[in-house]
């Protein structure tokens, strides 16, 4: 049967979700791919943060997949991670470690999952709540800079990569995303103060009156 | 044809219906047909290839208290009016109610099950909400809703319509998803007018979720993303 029709008939749950999400076989800008690797590792660490930093500023958050390789440039497919790898990615470890770089906090869940003889590590991560995340300090890593102090990363319109942002289409679709949630809030912060009416209906007579004005279109 | 004419084909078959207006009727808040059609004209959508509204001024007919636009081309099956109060009125004819099957799925093999109609999956629902929604945001932005927008989209007569897909969206290719009831399908919602613009893609999203949902189909995570994904390509017209 067709990956496609096995998607179709059970894509209710959660579990299809990640099947789908490893099976793609390339890269989105919600979905990331990263090789097998240990979460102790420094190089791990810095790579999990700048996707997990990217994908919060993003509309809807996204998804980063561990235990895949890239056998050729753009395609994707797993790759053997061990039950030690697996084991070293955990929810308090990763929290500690990426939001000590993170303000405000990324907003994830991490969990293990197991496809066919496979095993990945699975991290979504959801869409800031109010301000977009930056990155508060540098990381050096081999000499180099890794992380940057400042820095928002994102992952681009124009190519799927982490990285800090640096295009002006990008920096305005991060600002109108801000902004949009911003107003969102802030109404609803000023409907529970009672400042804003509570959705009001037409009132009875005014949808009268628009009902008239229709002549039964 | 006349516009009640028209309306009554459209009505005839599968058909989107959109009212807006304020939640406060004033009689004249578009006082003149220069100002009706000034605000469409602002306020239209085009992210592929036709607009919604469909709208020529030079096509439009106004009677003194609204102003009326329709076309009837082909599978394009439109009639919306603008009244004076601001409110606004659409039907808009669902293109898959219209196409003879083997002209929508020509390229399919065998062809999908005989139903009364069809919906795309993303060009019937979801960019059209999309596009009603942006419409709505640039009728609100220019003032004509104040002080809180009514708007109502509602889905007619697709009784035993089937949702499609493309081949090419391996998140959806099964053809089991149909319509079980005839019961309009609406959403309806009062906000203020500034939070329109900043909710209407999200919103139209959530309403096109909530088509699917009756016609059988959830979404799962994977699919409202990519679902959300295609919408911001229409939207940045990358599509």
């Amino acid at each position: 049967m067709p990956f496609c029709l096995q998607l179709g008939v059970c894509m209710v749950n959660g579990a299809t979700d990640i099947a789908f999400y490893i099976q793609h076989g390339k890269e989105e800008r919600y979905l990331e791919c990263k090789g097998s690797m240990v979460w102790t590792s420094d190089d791990t660490k810095v790579k999990i943060a700048q996707a997990m930093m990217a994908m919060s500023n993003l509309r809807n958050g996204g998804v980063i997949v561990v235990g895949m390789k890239e056998p050729q440039r753009g395609v994707w497919e797993p790759d053997i991670m061990t039950d030690e790898q697996v084991a070293s990615f955990t929810q308090d470890d990763i929290a500690q470690w990426v939001n000590d770089y993170a303000v405000p906090a990324v907003q994830f869940a991490v969990e293990p999952f197991v496809l066919d003889t496979n095993k990945f590590v699975i991290i979504k991560v959801r869409e800031f709540d109010s301000y977009p995340t930056i990155c508060r300090k540098p990381k050096q890593l081999g000499g180099r800079e890794v992380l940057k102090k400042g820095a928002i990363y994102y992952r681009s319109n124009s190519k799927n990569e982490s990285a800090p942002i640096s295009s002006e289409e990008d920096m305005r679709e991060l600002i109108t995303l801000a902004k949009n949630k911003g107003i969102a809030r802030e109404i609803e912060y000023f409907r529970e103060l009672g400042f804003v009416a509570t959705l009001p209906a037409p009132r009875e007579d005014d949808a009268l009156k628009y009902e008239q004005e229709r002549e039964g279109r | 044809m006349t516009n009640e004419e028209l309306l009554a084909e459209i009505k005839s078959r599968g058909y989107w219906r959109v009212e807006m207006h304020s939640t406060e009727y004033q009689e004249k808040r578009l006082p003149s047909r220069r100002a009706m059609q000034d605000l469409i004209n602002k306020a239209t959508v085009s992210l592929r290839g036709w607009p919604y509204p469909y709208f020529r001024a030079e096509e439009t007919t106004y009677d003194g208290k609204g102003l009326e636009g329709q076309v009837n081309w082909g599978y394009h099956k439109e009639y919306w009016r603008l009244y004076e109060s601001g409110q606004w009125i659409h039907y808009l004819g669902l293109h898959g109610a219209w196409i003879p099957r083997g002209e929508l799925f020509q390229h399919q093999s065998p062809l999908p099950p005989q139903h009364a109609g069809y919906l795309h999956v993303r060009g019937g629902v979801l960019f059209t909400l999309t596009e009603i929604f942006r419409f709505a945001a640039g009728l609100a932005q220019a003032g004509i809703f104040k002080p809180t927008a009514f708007l109502s989209i509602q889905l007619h007569n697709t009784h035993d319509y089937m949702l499609y897909e493309s081949f090419e969206r391996i998140w959806f290719s099964v053809q089991k998803y149909v319509n079980p009831s005839n019961t309009p399908i609406e959403q309806q919602e009062s906000m203020p007018v500034n939070q329109i613009v900043a909710v209407a893609d999200q919103m139209a999203l959530e309403t096109a979720i909530k088509v699917f949902e009756v016609y059988g189909w959830v979404p799962s995570e994977a699919a409202v993303r990519m679902l959300a994904e295609d919408q911001k390509k229409l939207i940045e017209r990358r599509l």
